[in-house]
């Protein structure tokens, strides 16, 4: 407290136990209590200035920090309401309180890109009352007059300065400087780490799924493919019946295909599911694929960015000594020396600009979808484990790379060029497919014919050459299919069976 | 009044006083130190006093 009112801060204490802040320009509050956990007064108070469009800190001891700006825009009930959520998530996960324990305090606050607002969790000094908000004096800011690299705010002359203080207040933001760096690298690099590890999983759960409704409506392609020849058969068979066999004979005929066409429709709205399955967990499994990219690309610049401040405090800590070696020359009588030393505290690191905040590029960054506001330290432990996906033996993530294809799905076939039917002897029409698939791009077309009895594989079902095909018409059947067909239901069931692990 | 004396025993008195009897106490930043006229609560609870103590002793 004494620290604040030496900042000229204004402090009303409440018999209650209540401790009220407001710094000498009204813009910065403190409200503190002896309940760490935030009150009903505590939210109603953030949810005030959020609307307003203050940014607020909740410190570790459960102060609430307010900061105002002159030319803050109002946020809307959605934002505000978005951000209480968030808050909410925090207190609820416990990553509020665990950080609060570690010293560390959530700040909502600008993100700089004058638009959006940010909840993030930041170290709470030790040495200052609160955590720095955009444009908030409440921690101390670097001294404008520390120097920088560059050198403009190192004197010329040595005479009448306080050098030992000059080259500690560098050395102090050389520190702070380095302290930030690896905070957010740490905090960014963990929350991006972990939007990119889920969705990795997410990726490979997705191409998962995508694979295996491809086998799926593989699998009822064929049923459907052999019922489809099974009822164009046994009806000709009736029609070809009704001139040389009894009524009976005709009638088991006409029974026996519509049973099959029964398990051709059930096969047609099984197939027709899983298509649409396979193709939206195939653009779910992209989606996802594209996320983690992003957020790679993203871990990229952050230690890029943190690596740029760390050396920016490099250079101050150069700076500090050259500034140190000048008061200890002049201490010594050797103004000339002391200005020489001064000199070369300006030449160092000359031209070099101090790397910006992370905070503004974030809101920059592509959007990867997150997890939640995932901050407690051991969720961050969790970032370097061995279970992640890229560490786990079996099996391997799909997301980082398009997964081995499995079973019996042509690997190499790529999703434009569908390949061309192995027999060219097949009599349907072109243009008339009685069944297709379209997954990945790849349309896979069932002719239905009376001569695919001999080879039900998967590469015959192209139709690379049909027109749109329509996998909700019938089947075309021809009504007088050249040779007869016995019925071999068994083998589409065999097939099927291949697939007994998918069956639901 | 400069800033060097804020705070100190006798302040803490004044504050622990003032509030123990109900009142508000304002510290400004020139270091002095005013409680309200008024009561304006019940007096403080042990648990506000400990807490308002740590805060007040907390520097």
């Amino acid at each position: 407290m004494r620290v604040l009112l030496e900042q000229g801060f204004e402090m009303n204490l409440h018999p209650a136990g209540q401790v009220f802040g407001a710094s000498g320009d009204g813009l910065t509050r403190l409200q503190g209590d002896a309940d760490r956990s935030l009150g009903s007064d505590d939210l109603l108070t953030i949810k005030v200035v959020l609307g307003m469009g203050a940014n607020v800190a909740v410190l570790p001891d459960g102060t609430v920090q307010t900061r105002h700006h002159l030319d803050q825009t109002p946020r809307t009930e959605q934002e505000v309401a978005a951000l209480l959520a968030q808050l909410d998530a925090a207190v609820a996960d416990g990553s509020l309180a665990a950080e609060a324990r570690s010293g560390r305090g959530l700040t909502i606050a600008d993100a700089g890109d004058g638009a959006s607002t940010l909840l993030r969790f930041a170290q709470a000094p030790a040495d200052a009352p609160g955590i720095a908000l955009p444009d908030d004096p409440v921690a101390p800011a670097p001294s404008p007059t520390a120097g920088e690299p560059g050198g403009e705010n190192i004197p010329d002359d040595p005479t009448g300065v306080d050098l030992a203080g000059l080259a500690d207040r560098i050395d102090a933001r050389a520190d702070a400087l380095r302290a930030d760096a690896l905070e957010d690298q740490v905090t960014e690099s963990s929350r991006v780490g972990l939007e990119r590890d889920a969705s990795a999983r997410e990726a490979w759960m997705a191409q998962q799924g995508h694979e295996a409704a491809w086998q799926q409506a593989r699998r009822e392609l064929k049923i459907v493919q052999a019922e489809t020849k099974q009822v164009a058969d046994l009806e000709a068979r009736a029609r070809a019946a009704e001139a040389t066999s009894s009524a009976d004979d005709v009638e088991d005929l006409r029974q026996s295909a519509a049973a099959h066409q029964a398990r051709l429709d059930v096969a047609r709205l099984r197939m027709e599911s899983a298509e649409a399955e396979a193709n939206r967990l195939g653009q779910e499994a992209a989606a996802h694929r594209d996320a983690v990219t992003a957020a790679e690309t993203r871990l990229a610049e952050i230690d890029t960015r943190s690596a740029d401040r760390v050396r920016f405090a490099d250079l101050l800590e150069g700076q500090a000594g050259q500034v140190r070696s000048a008061g200890e020359s002049l201490a010594a009588g050797d103004v000339d020396r002391a200005r020489g030393w001064l000199t070369d505290a300006r030449v160092i690191g000359a031209g070099e600009v101090e790397p910006d905040d992370l905070l503004p590029d974030d809101e920059a960054a592509p959007e990867v979808p997150s997890p939640g506001p995932i901050t407690s330290p051991s969720q961050v432990d969790d970032v370097t484990g061995a279970d992640t996906p890229a560490d786990a033996p079996a099996p391997a993530p799909a997301t980082d790379e398009a997964p081995a294809e499995p079973l019996d799905r042509p690997a190499d076939q790529p999703a434009d060029q569908p390949e061309e039917p192995a027999d060219a002897s097949l009599d349907q029409p072109a243009g008339e497919p009685a069944a297709s698939l379209s997954v990945d791009g790849l349309e896979l077309s069932l002719q239905a014919a009376d001569s695919i009895e001999a080879d039900l594989a998967f590469d015959d079902f192209s139709a690379p050459d049909s027109p749109e095909p329509d996998a909700s018409s019938e089947p075309d059947v021809p009504t007088e299919p050249d040779v007869p067909i016995e019925p071999d239901v068994e083998l589409a069931q065999a097939e099927a069976d291949d697939f007994s692990l998918l069956d639901g | 009044m400069g800033t060097e004396g804020i705070l100190d025993d006798t302040d803490l008195r004044t504050i622990r006083d003032a509030l123990a009897a109900g009142k508000q106490v304002k510290l400004l930043p020139d270091g002095s130190v005013e409680a309200s006229a008024d009561v304006v609560d019940a007096p403080m609870g042990a648990e506000a006093e400990a807490y308002t103590s740590s805060r007040s002793s907390a520097t």
